[in-house]
């Protein structure tokens, strides 16, 4: 058995070398990028005027355990194409919003487009999918456009006619290909133990414990003259748990450990004593109390304010949401104006690889369409600077700051990278707890709320839009005017959690690090979000909406501590 | 095997890559080479079914009458070459738990029920697969079944009184039972793992992919080579106990190009054995595939074909194709489930059945037998897909005689009874989301043979005073679709705009056959009228059996797919129409292939 382990550990320390010399790859792209361009310049009805390929090829190993078993053990490696296109010219090209469309009927199905591309290097192999795929784009952009200028002559004329594309400067930066080196068989032991502390609460109905590590490299060409090879690599671990209160409403925390290299991953005893942290959270919500419905004074913990910073505001300061007639355009006239206390400035800056001690996931330095990574003031003493662009111009903001982003096989459009959020207003966390207690005192409220831990999301609601984005709070508490604390369940954010922004009345000194994925309309892509914890005079939440299931009917069937 | 072995591949959607081929040695390894029996795995199914028949009731609620555990352990290699360069290199092993509980009694209970919600886009499979851990460890895998379980019986009384209220709204008066009773079998196997050699096939598939260098007319092609092996614990409350291996191997070659009017042509060329030593030689299998490429190359040039109406001979594979088509969908899958809402029947089920009205009459001219046997591995030396040693309920097959001297005088039965035959003969086999009655490996065999079908056909043709016969050899092949081709179908469902399928499918390789024995390529064209009445038109039939092996794909089921073996022999049908088909066409690549227009 043991033989067998260590076979595994050499495939995958050498596995590199058989695979992929990064240069080849992108002087292949370049080859048929170049004779694409030619060719197919003026062959359709309307002009390319862009085109631009993007290989990520992604090497994972994901390991997973339960209860002292291993549940998942995988190595994959895969090359995906995405073909972007443009057919019209800068003011007007394919890409343009179509407006026309309400219903099922009208609904742009959207599948993400792409290819797997050969793991050899293969010259014509691998031109033999560009080939195809850029055919298919092409032809796409063609009826596309064309339906774009059916429309203009229909409907009436939009808000915003800021052009399709803007000019970009070329990017020439050849990095070395992303390696992953990790000892997955140490690291399967590990989890393998680690997961058996979960064995002693059989209350806990499901958990899991796992290791993914992933080197990305990604390689972009496209007709500016952009030539990059970009590496990064990032190790995550993740611990999470599940169970169900006597009335059947669903509980569940976890914990990520996140790291751009496997010496920056925790140790067994900083991953127990999260651990400890996540069964007590769960102990502690089987026996709380129902949430009542409450709108009051709360505090956000710094990381769960770095989600809900994420969700909540992030999200509506990326620059197509102003720009799309169907989006709801939050933040578009309130350019120059004060949104925020002027104690809070907000920036994205995704050329941060690190927070601290602490590496940020949304690090990357050049963006899906080439653009290199900027720092973009978003708030600063309170008032809007600017949005997140991309090379899709919106009213005002005529240029990418770097922040097109996307999935494989997704459209770009404006995301987040790494959010930081700055206070002038800070004070230690007893202290912003007392401020707490003082606030409810002064609005009459028995007790305000204490936001330990959110979970951040991307729902499909059908209709698109901001309402999409939400948080659900896994971890609250009570805390009383005598100061007492006391875990409750169940609840659910509801109003306008905008508001929580403008009446954040003073901040922690504690800025801690969220790192996660994001979902999408443009696929998923890993974030960080940085924050103080937060004190709001104003939080409306509410009961959740009742659970139908029960409890497991028959006993666990594993004895274990109680 | 069946199509379980499919479905734990469409969950991952990122692969594992093993250069090394380490990963079945590994998972070899983690496997104790024990006998089943003692293996951890059937101690944790027996320990909580038991507990399960003993307690589990929810209070004002009857307990569950029946429970099964099955456990598909799978190890699945793919290795993918385009254009000579492999593009997905493969591995994985998954161990799914499938719970089947049933509330009720075997007249009535929570099956054969699709509600209108909660279930509607669950292409992939109506039951809910549990993963569980690789390793045998018996308190980790017994907690996954307790929770399974438990949901399972939930669920299931939740669907039997929506079930009830179902029928009574709609004042349903025939009541068929939902399940029968079987004879329970006891079976438990050494596990057992098919050796595959990646190194040696990550060199095959690319050797046959590297051929397509040399058809300039072939856009794209694919090349895949697929071992799976799969383990099966299943258990139940009736006292079935079952350990056993299958595996299936195989190697397709796929290619797609457009004619001169930009229709699309594709084809492929598949060939299945259990095993890599039963697949053919490497030599045998590029000879096919450069067939394939060859005849594909040739049908870009192929012109417009006007209406024919005469005698048609199907040859291999083309008369397979017929027999399952026609014979196979028409005995199959006889007991629908009952929809909450009909529209969506017409959306999930296909056309199957068709048959089942004509039991206890003719189908067949009287000197064919036909008969379906899911024991047989191999048809002469040729390896037969369609076996398995249980059925996936756990029920022993049979070899059923389905057609006597041209009569229809049985059905492959699942433990779903239909009006007429309550008895299961093991043919449960589980496609397009539940277990359905279906066929195995179908043996047509007739005791009239004719030494020349070419004579045959010509002879036929000059005596109704026709020019030439059409000979099909290959129907067009329901090939996986494209994500663009799914997304166009399942918006046309809801459009209204959904094509009735065709009972039979359009020819894809047919050539003319002129009396003086030259031959010519035609178009693809589809079929007029089609019934079952074609099969009693059968006039001539060849002497030699071939062998047509192939996976059914499922309409929404992504790569999921039954495996089924067809033995036919060449048949000539007296008279059938065929018309042109309305062709999509899309414009040629603007440029040429980099490769040829280098």
């Amino acid at each position: 058995m043991f033989k067998g382990k260590l076979l595994f550990i050499i495939a995958i320390l050498f596995s590199g070398i058989l695979f992929a010399q990064g240069n080849v790859l992108i002087t292949t792209m370049e080859k048929e990028l170049k004779r694409s361009f030619t060719g197919l310049k003026n062959a359709g009805k309307e002009p390319l005027y862009f085109l631009q390929y993007e290989i990520i090829d992604e090497e994972e190993i994901n390991i997973a355990a339960f209860n002292g078993a291993i549940q998942t053990q995988e190595h994959n490696r895969n090359r995906y194409l995405t073909v972007d296109v443009r057919v019209g010219n800068y003011k007007l090209d394919n890409t343009h919003q179509l407006r026309g469309q309400s219903g099922f009927a009208g609904f742009e199905f959207y599948a993400p487009s792409y290819e797997q591309i050969p793991l050899e290097d293969d010259e014509f192999s691998i031109r033999e999918v560009l080939w195809k795929k850029t055919d298919e784009e092409f032809k796409k952009a063609q009826e596309r456009l064309m339906k774009v200028k059916a429309e203009k002559t229909t409907k009436v004329t939009e808000s915003d006619t800021s052009p399709d594309f803007s000019k970009a400067e070329p990017q020439i930066e050849l990095g070395t290909e992303a390696k992953l080196a990790i000892d997955t068989v140490n690291w399967a032991k590990r989890l393998k133990e680690l997961s058996k502390i979960f064995k002693e609460y059989p209350w806990l109905y499901s958990s899991n414990m796992s290791l993914t590590a992933r080197a990305i490299t990604k390689y972009l060409v496209n007709t500016d003259g952009t030539k990059i090879i970009e590496p990064k690599t990032n190790y995550l671990v993740r611990v999470s748990a599940a169970t169900k209160a006597e009335d059947g409403m669903r509980l569940s925390l976890y914990r990520h450990f996140y790291s751009h290299s496997p010496n920056g991953l925790p140790t067994d005893d900083a991953i127990k004593s999260k651990i400890d942290e996540l069964i007590k959270g769960l102990a502690d919500l089987r026996q709380a109390p129902l949430v009542d419905p409450y709108s009051g004074p709360a505090i956000l913990k710094n990381v769960a304010a770095g989600v809900f910073f994420h969700e909540i505001f992030g999200h509506r300061i990326e620059g197509h949401r102003q720009k799309l007639e169907r989006e709801g355009q939050t933040f578009k006239d309130k350019v120059g104006t004060k949104i925020l206390p002027d104690f809070i400035s907000i920036y994205d800056d995704p050329t941060l690889s690190q927070f601290g001690e602490k590496d940020l996931n949304g690090y990357y330095r050049y963006d899906n369409e080439g653009v290199k990574a900027q720092r973009v003031p978003i708030v600063e003493n309170g008032v809007l600077k600017n949005f997140l662009t991309t090379r899709s111009p919106i009213e005002n903001f005529p240029k990418s700051n770097g922040h097109g982003r996307r999935q494989y096989g997704y459209k770009v459009v404006a995301r987040q990278g790494n959010l930081i959020i700055e206070s002038k207003n800070q004070v230690p966390y007893d202290s912003l707890r007392q401020l707490l207690i003082a606030e409810c005192k002064r609005q009459n409220k028995p007790y305000g709320l204490i936001f330990e831990d959110i979970a951040g999301g991307f729902t499909m609601t059908g209709r698109g839009g901001l309402q999409a984005f939400n948080v659900t709070p896994l971890l609250v508490k009570r805390v009383y005017t005598d100061g007492r604390e006391e875990v409750v369940r169940g609840v659910n954010i509801v109003g306008t959690p905008l508001i929580a922004f403008s009446k954040i009345l003073a901040t922690g000194d504690d800025p801690d690090v969220f790192n996660g994925s994001c979902g999408a309309e443009s696929g998923m892509i890993p974030v960080s979000a940085v924050s103080p914890s937060i004190l709001t005079a104003e939080m409306e939440v509410e009961k959740k909406a009742k659970e139908q299931e029960k409890l497991p009917i028959l006993p666990a069937p594993i004895g274990g501590k109680k | 095997m069946n199509r379980q072995i499919a479905y734990g591949k469409k969950e991952v959607k990122h692969k594992i890559i093993e250069r090394f081929g380490i990963g079945i040695f590994l998972s070899v390894l983690l496997l104790p080479m024990l006998y089943a029996e003692e293996s951890p795995i059937l101690r944790a199914m027996q320990d909580e079914l038991q507990r399960t028949v003993k307690n589990l009731k929810l209070e004002k609620e009857k307990p569950p009458y029946y429970v099964a555990y099955r456990i598909d352990d799978i190890t699945d290699i793919t290795i993918v070459a385009r254009f000579g360069a492999i593009v997905e290199d493969n591995s994985e092993h998954n161990r799914n738990l499938y719970v089947d509980l049933r509330v009720g009694n075997y007249n009535f209970d929570n099956s054969n029920f699709v509600p209108s919600s909660g279930y509607e886009f669950r292409f992939g499979s109506m039951e809910n697969a549990t993963r569980l851990p690789l390793e045998d460890d018996y308190d980790a895998i017994r907690q996954k079944i307790w929770l399974a379980t438990d949901a399972a019986y939930k669920e299931a009384i939740d669907l039997l009184a929506k079930k009830k209220s179902v029928v009574e709204h709609k004042a349903l008066s025939e009541t068929i039972p939902d399940f029968t009773q079987i004879t329970p079998y006891q079976e438990i196997e050494e596990i057992k793992r098919i050796k595959i050699d990646c190194d040696c096939w990550r060199k095959s598939v690319k050797e046959i992919s590297n051929l397509f260098r040399n058809y300039p007319k072939i856009q794209t092609s694919r090349v895949i080579f697929r071992a799976l092996s799969l383990t099966r614990y299943f258990i139940d409350s009736e006292g079935n106990k079952q350990v056993t291996n299958n595996s299936l191997t195989y190697v397709e070659a796929y290619a797609n190009t457009q004619n001169k009017a930009g229709a699309n042509l594709a084809d492929f060329v598949g060939f299945y054995a259990h095993n890599p030593e039963e697949l053919p030689k490497l030599n045998a299998i590029i000879e096919k595939v450069k067939a394939m490429a060859e005849t594909l190359s040739l049908y870009t040039e192929v012109k417009e074909e006007k209406e024919y109406t005469g005698p048609v001979l199907f040859l291999a594979p083309a008369s397979g194709q017929l027999f399952y088509q026609i014979l196979g969908k028409g005995v199959s899958d006889t007991r629908r489930p009952l929809y909450e809402q009909e529209e969506m029947e017409k959306v999930l089920e296909e056309n199957t059945g068709f048959l089942a009205g004509r039991l206890n009459k003719s189908i067949l001219p009287d000197y064919f037998t036909v008969y379906d046997d899911p024991t047989i591995t191999n048809y002469e030396d040729k390896p037969l897909i369609g076996n398995y040693s249980f059925d996936d309920q756990g029920v022993k097959p049979e070899r059923i005689e389905l057609v006597k001297n041209g009569k229809l005088v049985t059905l492959p039965m699942s433990r779903k009874p239909i009006k007429e035959i309550k008895k299961s003969n093991g043919h449960g086999r589980f496609y397009n989301r539940m277990v359905r009655n279906y066929i195995s490996n179908l043996i047509v065999q007739s005791e009239k043979t004719s030494d020349d079908l070419e004579k045959e056909l010509i002879r036929l043709c000059q005596e109704n005073g026709l020019e030439y016969g059409i000979v099909v050899t290959k129907l067009l092949p329901s090939l996986p679709k494209t994500a663009e081709e799914l997304e166009e179908e399942i918006y046309s469902y809801f459009t209204g705009g959904r094509p009735e399928a065709p009972m039979l499918n359009p020819t894809f390789v047919a050539y003319k056959l002129y009396p003086d024995g030259h031959k010519e390529l035609i178009k693809s064209l589809k079929f007029e009228g089609i019934t079952p009445q074609i099969l009693k038109d059968i006039v001539a039939v060849g002497k030699e059996m071939n062998v047509y092996n192939t996976l059914i794909r499922e309409r929404f089921g992504g790569d999921a797919y039954l495996p089924i073996s067809v033995v036919a022999p060449s048949v000539i049908i007296s008279k059938m129409t065929l018309t042109s088909k309305e062709e999509k066409t899309k414009k040629q690549p603007y440029l040429s292939h980099p490769y040829f227009g280098k």
